[in-house]
Formats: structure tokens, C-alpha cells, sequence
């Protein structure tokens, strides 16, 4: 369908696996500067209290000790770890004050000490005397917004800054539930699950004639860089994040950790400082995804199926400092509008403060609670009405110009259709669906459906920028800055880039991860990668083009219109034998063969109109044990609206991990906070599982490529879709299988038996 | 606390240490022997991202005292490849995808390494099997699995 | 040096027992170690009293060996590994119980290092090695301690993570009693994914004669302070054939076992692992008595 390109659509090997592969890669953790410092930090044993005295006198005497801060140390700014916050015109909430005078979960940071090795510094920290005045703490949303509940942030007095927020609304709701046939609903709890990539939080940093570089795992170094500058009151320009690989990010890099932490300590040190988190650490202290704590929905159906209304109220429970909670709510809500055709949409949000660690970005921000909750009560309400799932999908999902995840947004393309019939294929669902169950293990199959978008515009700020530069070769450098952290977009850059310009991959040699080398990128977030940095890529790449074609035609005495580029040689239309090689071209202006030197370099900036939805089908097929409420995925299915597969080999790894994130948070990921102390108890691998090769169920990701016209040769993204469907076409299989329906996460077995028995028993 | 002298061989080149008592595998290698592509992460035994090889026997670095290493061949993925020329199990990993964010890789190689030493022509399941303590959260292992079989098949 | 997670201690590398032995007794707070696994995990989880002195068993030679077959016995020495067990053919054909429990443990890595009898002693409820000894009537043979009678395994723990073990005891071997007659076990577990530890275990071992039990071993982990034998439900098979409906009473009682004190945990609720006691001990019952139908 689409047409066949030549280094687009190849399955690339991604130019860092070689690194990676020889253990030749640097990570944050892995590197080891010439005199560096271990920093530890001291955190707060109390869920909440005033920090009322630090006095560091005998840490700071301890031989081996070359620094130690608090509050004293560092000018008291407010900020927040969510750099993010730069992306909206306003701003998001800012309630941070790094080593501040109050500490609002038990891990929040006091104090800091860099020493020559961890033993010093664990002996240093304990050497640190802290006073504190211990306050009440709650733990979850319902114990906050009780009316004698502490306050926790004094703007907040009712801990909920933001207290249902009307958002993403339009036609009359009442009246089109009125007119609905069926309308089914009610209050979903949603896990906040934790990105768990391999390697825990870790950062460097150096401070050398008033220079600061931070070596980070950001995916949004540029951002990072800016908010740095900010807290530690430093000039930007004196602010420097370069980005080794990091070991993965899922959100975890979108906003900061100890970077600022580091940063002080090396200041004061005079000597590079590392500070790796421990896991337990990382747990507990690294925001985790996007905490939507219930959600209450109801959608109505006409009796014909028509998608009358679709209400909603999330709720956010921000834990101790708001970072991304009301953003995500925010994203969940806009994500709810592409899908279907509703003619009236009633939506709210709120967030509120607890005593625990704070809700940060996941893979999936916000969808994960609007597929889960939106996909299964649809499917309830298509039950209803005796529907088929997939055929009531094909017919009132939105279409190419309709109205988009954000007010001002329209849909570019849709291949949802084509995925449905794709994966009910694949899956067996006309053999399969709907079949009357018997005996301990019962079958079934369940579809779910999502829109999601390829970047956060026109919501947010999405600025790329990327320069190309020719080397004498003719081969190409392209300076460009996507977060660092696995999913393999520097490769499929490099294929935009060399299709354009018609030379081999390999001629491509991405110089990325260094504010002070590449333009100003947002980074990675939002599924943005190939889309937003490929549109500025191919911008850049045509520009250069452009600038060859010129300067060919200036030496072969052509006009540009008559000249082709084919495997890095322009040549005439008329006359094969009349042409000019890339390479001459560049080395020619390079060393001044012809008149000038003027090296070819190319630059574009590119901040995208449109959100470019893929869209997506998920089928699982499972077995629910009916004595022991326990699900077996037996299928699992993703077909994939891609647009165009620059690299297919990574887009289907980047849905085959997401299946497997996803199938966690659908199935057994659980984080546990304590309700005596809001400690996370889940703060091991021990604790808080993730899936192993064993538990993998057959799974498979299909792709359609049917082109968008506004992404990078029809590409649009992939990075986050891949784990929306697994919780709601997983729990729609249950119902299919065991007749129950599922509103909690993770779906236990301890859940779908107590469902099963509480509809045994009639209840 | 005493200290040991010990003679590792790393990758076959013998290394003398003098090694605290208390010293893990993993932080000799290293902060002391300079193996930067040995990684550490949940410190426990349920991740395996530190896993190297112990006379061709897959072991966590982060649960194993040095000096229970010593007079023993230590493989890091360091020692894998020939120069510039990857080993099979590290080419078939590059070519099939089955690498992201790279963290586990090493681990995820020797681990695989030591599988096919043990099992020269595995299914699919003992390759799940195989690779079950050693946790990668991006990729879902249908990759790396691929992978191992096309390196087993390619040494048939 | 950098990065240093332990604390510090002695390591002391005895070239025989007697002299491992005598280094566990004549100093502070020590350790004994085989694969580590357990004892370093431990000691970087920081306890209140972590030992001065780590005793390493590795140096004393002849302590790897599984000895033994069905009919006479089995014995597992000290630095066995886990592994060593599950590749063992003596214990998959004689022991198919214990093979079937190791098999559970889903790290190579784990099951490489870690020794089957340091696994035992750290006398974890939701062991499932422990568990599968218990239904073999396995017993720990220590080393100047009650010479004539060995610990039987059931006896080892008296709490969660804590045994009758003294710091200064080495287990000298395990050994599993032979067995003359026909038995047919089974051994199940629940877990949230499969490398998990154990939310409940379950294992049985059935004595056969004439098509009637003779003597039934039901051992069930992780919903009570310690891993017990359900008495009630072996008593209520003896002398029966293994139909639907003495199978069905054998897992009532086991559920409704006074020992069955589960716990609401990370892992699991008390409610469901206590139901679930009744259907993983039937469904056990129910391999094992097909196994015996078959035979």
C-alpha cells in the first residue's frame, strides 16, 4: 500500500547495540571519574514533620568526608522535580524546596554527604543530628480530604489543589444519558505502578571553574538543564546535561532525582559525585506513575448502539509533592475523547496530597486509566444492548478529520479498522467468542481499543530541533537530543535521514545526550520520538538536499529541477553520464577545490500542529481457573495502526515490552504503601514483581502501515501504546469466560475468585 | 576485618589483589579491575543483572564474596568477543533487536552463554527457562529469545 | 575501593568441618556460609547484629554429593547445590517430589550458587524445598549434635525465618529415609509470577497396599508460622481408596486444619490462601491418586 522505500521500513541493527552488547556502554552507574565521591542522602524516618535543626559538625569532621549539605547550604527556591512543567504556557504546580524545612513522606530529602567511599558516607550519615517536630500524616485520598486531615502543603489547606476541574467537555451529558438505552458504570481503582527499569537512579555530577555538567538520565535533558540552573541559581549557560545510556526509562527519567542533590555536593566538594540510588531506595523515592486512585464513569448507549455520553471524574492522589498527578488525570480525560464518536462528554479531575512518595510519568501516562475503565464498561454496555464488541467498535470510532485528543486536535488518519479485522482474525474470535463455558477452567477472548497520539501537541510545547553536518566523505553527522534510554529512535533518525539524502545507514553517525553540543529538544516523552525529532530530521535532511542539489547544479551548469538524487550521485534526468557525487560535492566545498569553503550543514526546527493518533486493537485470549481465580493468558495479541514501521524490528520490540508492562499492571503488579507510615513495602524485586521469560504468554505484535500524511515518510509513534489494552481486553476475556466484571487493579486471583464467588453466591 | 590476597582470572588474564573480607564479586570487578560492563540492580538475587560467569557457571556478582571467586575463570561479557569480531550469541542479539536499553544485555548474554553450554540445541521453553533469572523489563523477551536459537542454531 | 555493601567481618576458610566447628564456636557473633546467598542478602539488609566472623565452607573438600537411591536412601551433602539436585537422575526417578519443588526455583543463577540445605535452614515457611522434604520425612544430620537422631525437618523451624538451629551447627547432610513400597506424591505451589516466593505450598506423599492408603503425608507452607503436616486430613485417608469423596474430606481438613493460620501479606490475603489450602491439597491428592491408578 505504501510505497517502498530503501533505509525506511529496514530492520536496522540500532547503532548503540554494538556498545551495548560488549559491555562497552556507559551508564550513570557504571562510570567512575578520575577522584570521584559517593553521595548518600539522609532521609526523613517521618511520614511528616518539621525539620526544626541539622547539625552536620561531626559528619563533616569525619576523615574521608568532603562534603555535606542541608537547607543551610542552598538557596531556598521553589521548585519541582517535574521538568515538564516548562512545556505549558502556565506552568504546573511548583511545591518543592530542595532540603526545605518540612518533610512530607518518610524518604523525603534532609541532608547529603559526599565522601571517599560508601562506608564513609553511610558512617557520615549517621553522624547527621536532626531535630524533628513530628506531625499527623494520612495516606490515602479519602483519609486527606476528611475534614480534620493534616494539611500537608500550606497553599492546600484541603490537600486537594486542584478539586473537580472541568475538563475536555462538551454537548449536554444529562440529556444524552436521558436518551440512552443502556448505561452502565461506576468507581475503578487503578495501581501505581513503578517504571522498574533495571538500572536505579543514578547521576554524576562536576563542578569546575564555575561550570557545572551533570551526567543524567533525563529524557528531557534540556528541560533537566533548565530547572537545575533554576534551583541551584546558576546561570543557564553554566549548566551543562550530557546523557549516557540510561538502563531504560518509561517515565522514570522525566523528571528528576538526586541531580540537584549531586550538583550541591559536587559544588561544595570540588570533586565529582556520584549518587546511585540503592533499589529499596529507588522504590520508595523515585516517582512512580501517574497515580490515578479512582475513577468514577458511567457511558451511555442508545439502543442501537449509538455512543450517546461518557462521564468521568478522576482522581489523582499526588502523594507528598504533585509533580505530574493532575497532568495525568488531565491526559487520562484527553485521551478518552479520541476513541468513539460520543456525542456529549462531561469530564472532571482532581488531585490530592498524602504522606507518601509522589506520582511521577509511567509509559502509557494517563491511558492506562482511561483504556482500563473506558474499554471495559463499553464492552459492559455493549453486553447489554447483546452487541458484538468488535462490530460496535468498527462502527463508532472516530474518524480521519474528527475531533481530536485536544480541543483544536483532528485526527490525521485511522487504521482501526483494519487492525480489528486483522487480530479477530488472528485471534479466532467468531470461533471463539461468546461460547458457553463448562467445568474449572473456562475460556474466553476480549477486544479493547485505544487512540493515543504521536507527541503532546497542541496541549504542550513540543520544540525539535536537528542539524546535519557533511563530513568529507560525504557521510553525515546529525546532532540531535531524544532521551537516551533504549527505544532505539536514534537509529530510526539515522534511516530518515539517510533515505532522504540516499546514502547508506551506516553513513549516518547520530551525536545525541549533550545540551551543549545538540539544538534544544523537549526529549522524550509523550510517544514524540520519531515523529517530532523525525519531522525536524527529515526537515533538516531536505534542506541539505537542497543544498547539494544547488551547488551540483551550480557545477554540472544544470538547473536544480533537472537534477535526481539516487545512491548518493546527482545526476542529470537527461543524461546518466553528467553527474556529481555527494562526496565531491562535500569534500570539494570542504577543502576549497571549486571557489568557496562552506562544509554543508542543515538545521531545522519543527514544533508540530498535529497529534497524529496511532491507533490500536488488543486480543487476549485467556483461561480463568475457577476454584483458584487464577488467569492464564493464553494469546495475546496486539495489531498496531502504525503509520509507516521506519525500523519494524523495533517497533514491534517496542510493543512486545509493553505487552509484558502491560500484562503487569493488568495482572500482578501491585505496589503496597504502608498505611501506618505511606513507606513503600514493595521496595525490592523481591516484593514487587515484574514478568520473567517463564511467565511470558505467547504474545505477538502485528503492524499496519497505511500512512499518516503529517508524520516522517507516514510514520507515526509507538513508544507508549503497546501497554494500554492488556488490562481492559484481558478483563474482557474474564467476562467473556467467566461472566464477571473486574474494576480493581492488578486482577488477582485473590480479586477475580472473590468475584466469582460473590456471583456464585448472587450477591 | 582481614584482607586476603587473591589471584582472579578475568577473562583469562590473571589479576593479583589484595581483597577485603567483605568485598562483593561485583565491586571488585568493578571498582578495582575496571569491568565497567558488569551491572548491578536489586542487590538480592531476583534480577540477575549482575550475573557472570564462574568457571562457565552463570553466578550474581552482587551475592558472592570476591574471595569466593578466587583461582577461578571469571567471564564478564568483556571476554566474549574476538577484537573487533562479536561472539554469535552478542551478533544475534544486535541483529534481531533484542537489545534496548542494554542494562541486562551482558547478563542476559552470559546467562544465555552458559545455557548453551549446558544445552546446546534448546526449545524455545528451555530457553525461558534458561534465562528465567535474569529480568529485562524492556523488551519482552520475545527478542532475546529468538536470538539465543538463531546462536544455537548458527553453532549446529 | 568505592563501593562497599557489607559490613565488615572476618572470613575465616576452614579446610575441614571439625576445624569449621571449632572456628563457629570460639569466636563473637559468626556466620556459617555455603552459597551465601541468604546470609548476604541478610547482612545487606542490615540486622540489628550482623556477624563478626563469616565461616565459608567451601574449602573443605567432599562436602558436593547426592548419594543414595529410592529403595535405600538418599543423602545430600552440604555444598550441594540446588541445582546439582535438579539435574540429579537419583532424585528425579527416586525423589520426584523434592525434584519437582527444586524445579519451582526459577533462577539459574539462584539454583547455581545456592546450596539445597543452606535454602532449608533459612526456614522460610513458604519454602518449597522445605515442603517437599517434610512429605520425604527428610532429616538433618548435624554435626556434634544429637549423633543418634538426626532433626527431622518438620522439627526444624519454630517460626518464621527462625529454626532450632544454634549459630555454632553445621548440617552434615540430609538425608531422606529409603522407601520399600510404592508412593505417589505430587507437589503444587501458587505464586504471582513464577519466580515468585510462594503465597502456598502444598506437597503429598501417599503409601500404597492393595489399592488402599496406608499411610499419607500431606504438608502444607505459608499459612502458618511454620510448615506443618495436616494431620487430620492424612488420618481421615488412612485405610481408604483414593476416591473423589475421601479426597474432598482430606482437603476440607486440611483447610479447616487448626495449624491453617494464614496472614494478609504483599503477596496474598489470609482468606484466599486458606481456601486455597482445600484446593491445592485436593488437587494434589488428586495427582497423586492417578499416579497410583496408572501404576
Amino acid at each position: 500500500m505504501l510505497e517502498t522505500l530503501n533505509v525506511v521500513g529496514a530492520r536496522m541493527p540500532l547503532p548503540e547495540a554494538y556498545e551495548k552488547a560488549t559491555g562497552r556502554a556507559t551508564y550513570c552507574s557504571t562510570m567512575r571519574l578520575p577522584g570521584m565521591l559517593v553521595g548518600k542522602v539522609l532521609r526523613s524516618p517521618h511520614p511528616h514533620a518539621r525539620v526544626a535543626k541539622v547539625d552536620y559538625s561531626k559528619a563533616e569532621s569525619l576523615p574521608g568526608v568532603a562534603a555535606v549539605v542541608s537547607g543551610q547550604d542552598v538557596k531556598s527556591k521553589v521548585y519541582t522535580k517535574n521538568v515538564m512543567t516548562y512545556q505549558l504556557p502556565g506552568g504546573e504546580i511548583q511545591d518543592m524546596t530542595l532540603f526545605g524545612d518540612r518533610v512530607r513522606y518518610k524518604g523525603d530529602e534532609v541532608a547529603a554527604v559526599a565522601a571517599v567511599d560508601e562506608p564513609t558516607a553511610r558512617r557520615a550519615l549517621s553522624l547527621i543530628e536532626v531535630e524533628y517536630e513530628v506531625l499527623p500524616a494520612v495516606f490515602t485520598v479519602d483519609d486527606a480530604i476528611a475534614e480534620d486531615a493534616p494539611v500537608i502543603h500550606d497553599f492546600a489547606p484541603d490537600n486537594t489543589p486542584v478539586s473537580a476541574v472541568p475538563t475536555f467537555c462538551y454537548g449536554d451529558a444529562a440529556k444524552a444519558f436521558e436518551e440512552s438505552a443502556v448505561v452502565a458504570g461506576g468507581w475503578y481503582t487503578t495501581s501505581k505502578q513503578i517504571q522498574a527499569g533495571m538500572e536505579s537512579a543514578a547521576c554524576v555530577a562536576d563542578y569546575q571553574h564555575g561550570k557545572l555538567t551533570v551526567w543524567s538520565q533525563s529524557q528531557l535533558p534540556h528541560m533537566a538543564k533548565r530547572m537545575l540552573a533554576h534551583v541551584l541559581d546558576l546561570p543557564e549557560a553554566d549548566v551543562r546535561v550530557i546523557q549516557p545510556y540510561a538502563g531504560a526509562g518509561f517515565g522514570a527519567g522525566c523528571d528528576l532525582n538526586a541531580e540537584p542533590i549531586a550538583a550541591v555536593l559536587a559544588m561544595k566538594a570540588g570533586a565529582p559525585v556520584q549518587v546511585w540510588y540503592s533499589r529499596d531506595e529507588d522504590f520508595n523515592n523515585r516517582l512512580t506513575r501517574e497515580h490515578v486512585a479512582k475513577v468514577h464513569m458511567r457511558v451511555g448507549l442508545a439502543a442501537d448502539g449509538t455512543p450517546k455520553a461518557l462521564e468521568a471524574h478522576y482522581w489523582g492522589d499526588a502523594g507528598s509533592y504533585m509533580c505530574k498527578t493532575a497532568s495525568g488525570c488531565g491526559v487520562a480525560l484527553a485521551s478518552n475523547i479520541t476513541p468513539y464518536e460520543w456525542e456529549a462528554m462531561d469530564q472532571k479531575l482532581s488531585a490530592t496530597y498524602t504522606n507518601h512518595v509522589g506520582g511521577g510519568a509511567m509509559r502509557g501516562f494517563g491511558g492506562m486509566q482511561s483504556s482500563f475503565v473506558r474499554e471495559t464498561i463499553v464492552d459492559e454496555a455493549i453486553a447489554q444492548l447483546g452487541m458484538d464488541p468488535i462490530e460496535w467498535r468498527m462502527k463508532h470510532h472516530r474518524n480521519v478529520g474528527g475531533l481530536g485528543w485536544f480541543p483544536s486536535a483532528r485526527i490525521t488518519s485511522c487504521a482501526l479498522e483494519e487492525c480489528l479485522t486483522i487480530g479477530a482474525e488472528r485471534i479466532g474470535w467468531k470461533e471463539k467468542w461468546n461460547k458457553p463455558q463448562s467445568g474449572t477452567k473456562r475460556r474466553g477472548v476480549g477486544v479493547a481499543c485505544m487512540a493515543w497520539l504521536s507527541g503532546a501537541q497542541p496541549m504542550l510545547l513540543e520544540h525539535s530541533n536537528a542539524t546535519l553536518k557533511f563530513n568529507a566523505d560525504g557521510s553525515a553527522t546529525l546532532l540531535v537530543s531524544p532521551g537516551r534510554v533504549g527505544q532505539g529512535v536514534e537509529g530510526a533518525l539515522a534511516q530518515i535521514a539517510a533515505e532522504v539524502l540516499t546514502i547508506p545507514y551506516e553513513r549516518i553517525n547520530v551525536i545525541a545526550g549533550d545540551t551543549d553540543i545538540t539544538g534544544f529538544d523537549i526529549g522524550t516523552h509523550a510517544s514524540r520520538g520519531v515523529y517530532c525529532i523525525g519531522k525536524a530530521v527529515l526537515a533538516a535532511a531536505t534542506e541539505a538536499k537542497e543544498q547539494f542539489l544547488q551547488r551540483a547544479a551550480e557545477k554540472l551548469g544544470l538547473s536544480n529541477d533537472t537534477l535526481v538524487l539516487e545512491d548518493g550521485v546527482i545526476s542529470s534526468t537527461a543524461d546518466q553520464n553528467c553527474f556529481v557525487t555527494l562526496e565531491e560535492i562535500a569534500l570539494g566545498l570542504i577543502y576549497g577545490f571549486e571557489h568557496d569553503c562552506n562544509q554543508i550543514v542543515a538545521h531545522a526546527t519543527v514544533e508540530p500542529e498535529d497529534f497524529a493518533p496511532p491507533w490500536q486493537a488488543g486480543f487476549a485470549e485467556v483461561e480463568v481457573d475457577i476454584e483458584t481465580g487464577v488467569v492464564e493468558v493464553v494469546k495475546w495479541i496486539t495489531v498496531h495502526d502504525i503509520g509507516r514501521a521506519i525500523n519494524p524490528s523495533t517497533v514491534e520490540g517496542q510493543l512486545e515490552g509493553a505487552t509484558c508492562q502491560g500484562m503487569g499492571f493488568a495482572l500482578f503488579e501491585d505496589p503496597v504503601i504502608s498505611l501506618s507510615d505511606g513507606y513503600m513495602l514493595t521496595d525490592g524485586f523481591d516484593k514487587y514483581k515484574i514478568m520473567s521469560s517463564v511467565d511470558l504468554p505467547d504474545h505477538e505484535a502485528i503492524l499496519v502501515e497505511m500512512g499518516d500524511p503529517s508524520g516522517p515518510f507516514g510514520a507515526k509513534s509507538v513508544g507508549e501504546a503497546g501497554l494500554f489494552l492488556q488490562a481492559p481486553a484481558i478483563a474482557n476475556a474474564i467476562y467473556d469466560a467467566v461472566g464477571i466484571r473486574l474494576r480493581d487493579l492488578p486482577m488477582t486471583p485473590e480479586r477475580v475468585l472473590a468475584a466469582i464467588q460473590a456471583k456464585e453466591a448472587g450477591v | 576485618m582481614n584482607r586476603i590476597p587473591a589471584t582472579f582470572y578475568v577473562n583469562g588474564v590473571r589479576r593479583d589483589l589484595l581483597v577485603d573480607a567483605n568485598a562483593l564479586l561485583f565491586e571488585v570487578l568493578s571498582d578495582d579491575l575496571g569491568v565497567s560492563g558488569v551491572h548491578k540492580n536489586c542487590d538480592r538475587g531476583d534480577c540477575g543483572v549482575c550475573t557472570v560467569l564462574l568457571d562457565d557457571e552463570p553466578v550474581l556478582s552482587c551475592l558472592m564474596l570476591a574471595l569466593e571467586a578466587r583461582d577461578r575463570q571469571i567471564t564478564t561479557i568483556e571476554g566474549l568477543a574476538k577484537g573487533q569480531k562479536l561472539h554469535p550469541l552478542q551478533r544475534h542479539f544486535v541483529e534481531e533487536g533484542a537489545i534496548q536499553c542494554g542494562y541486562c544485555t551482558p547478563a542476559m548474554i552470559l546467562t544465555a552463554k552458559a545455557l548453551l553450554n549446558a544445552c546446546p540445541h534448546p526449545s524455545a521453553e528451555d530457553v525461558k527457562e534458561g534465562l528465567s533469572g535474569t529480568l529485562c523489563r524492556c523488551t519482552g523477551y520475545n527478542k532475546i529469545i529468538t536470538a539465543v536459537l538463531a546462536a544455537a542454531k548458527e553453532s549446529e | 575501593m568505592l563501593y562497599r555493601t557489607l559490613p565488615e567481618f572476618d572470613l575465616v576458610e576452614p579446610t575441614t568441618l571439625q576445624d569449621a566447628a571449632a572456628a563457629l564456636a570460639s569466636r563473637g557473633r559468626t556466620a556459617i556460609m555455603a552459597g551465601g546467598i541468604s546470609l548476604l542478602d541478610d547482612m545487606k539488609r542490615g540486622g540489628a547484629d550482623p556477624p563478626d566472623t563469616v565461616v565459608t565452607l567451601r574449602h573443605i573438600p567432599g562436602l558436593r554429593y547426592i548419594e543414595g537411591d529410592r529403595v535405600g536412601g538418599l543423602k545430600i551433602g552440604p555444598l550441594a547445590t540446588i541445582r546439582d539436585v535438579e539435574l540429579s537422575s537419583t532424585v528425579r526417578d527416586g525423589f520426584p517430589i523434592l525434584h519437582q519443588a527444586v524445579s519451582k526455583i526459577r533462577s539459574v543463577q539462584v539454583k547455581t550458587m545456592g546450596t539445597i540445605i543452606g535454602n532449608v535452614c533459612v526456614g522460610t515457611p513458604a519454602s518449597d524445598v522445605l515442603t517437599a522434604l517434610i512429605a520425604l520425612d527428610a532429616r538433618l544430620r548435624l554435626i556434634g549434635r544429637n549423633s543418634g537422631s538426626p532433626l527431622p525437618a518438620i522439627s526444624l523451624c519454630k517460626g518464621p525465618k527462625l529454626t532450632h538451629l544454634e549459630p555454632t551447627d553445621i548440617v552434615e547432610h540430609i538425608e531422606i529415609p529409603g522407601v520399600q513400597g510404592p508412593s505417589y506424591g505430587a507437589y503444587i505451589n501458587l505464586t504471582r509470577t513464577l519466580p515468585d516466593i510462594a503465597k502456598l505450598t502444598v506437597a503429598v506423599n501417599l503409601f500404597m497396599e492393595d489399592g488402599v492408603c496406608a499411610d499419607a503425608r500431606i504438608v502444607v507452607g505459608a499459612v502458618a508460622p511454620i510448615i506443618f503436616r495436616a494431620s487430620a486430613a492424612e488420618d481421615s485417608l488412612r485405610g481408604r481408596g483414593l476416591d473423589h469423596e475421601t479426597i474432598d474430606r482430606a482437603a476440607v481438613a486440611a483447610r479447616d486444619d487448626p495449624t491453617t493460620t494464614p496472614i494478609d501479606d504483599i503477596r496474598s490475603t489470609a482468606s484466599y490462601r486458606r481456601g486455597m489450602v482445600g484446593v491445592l491439597v485436593r488437587r494434589a491428592l488428586e495427582a497423586a491418586a492417578t499416579k497410583a491408578a496408572a501404576a
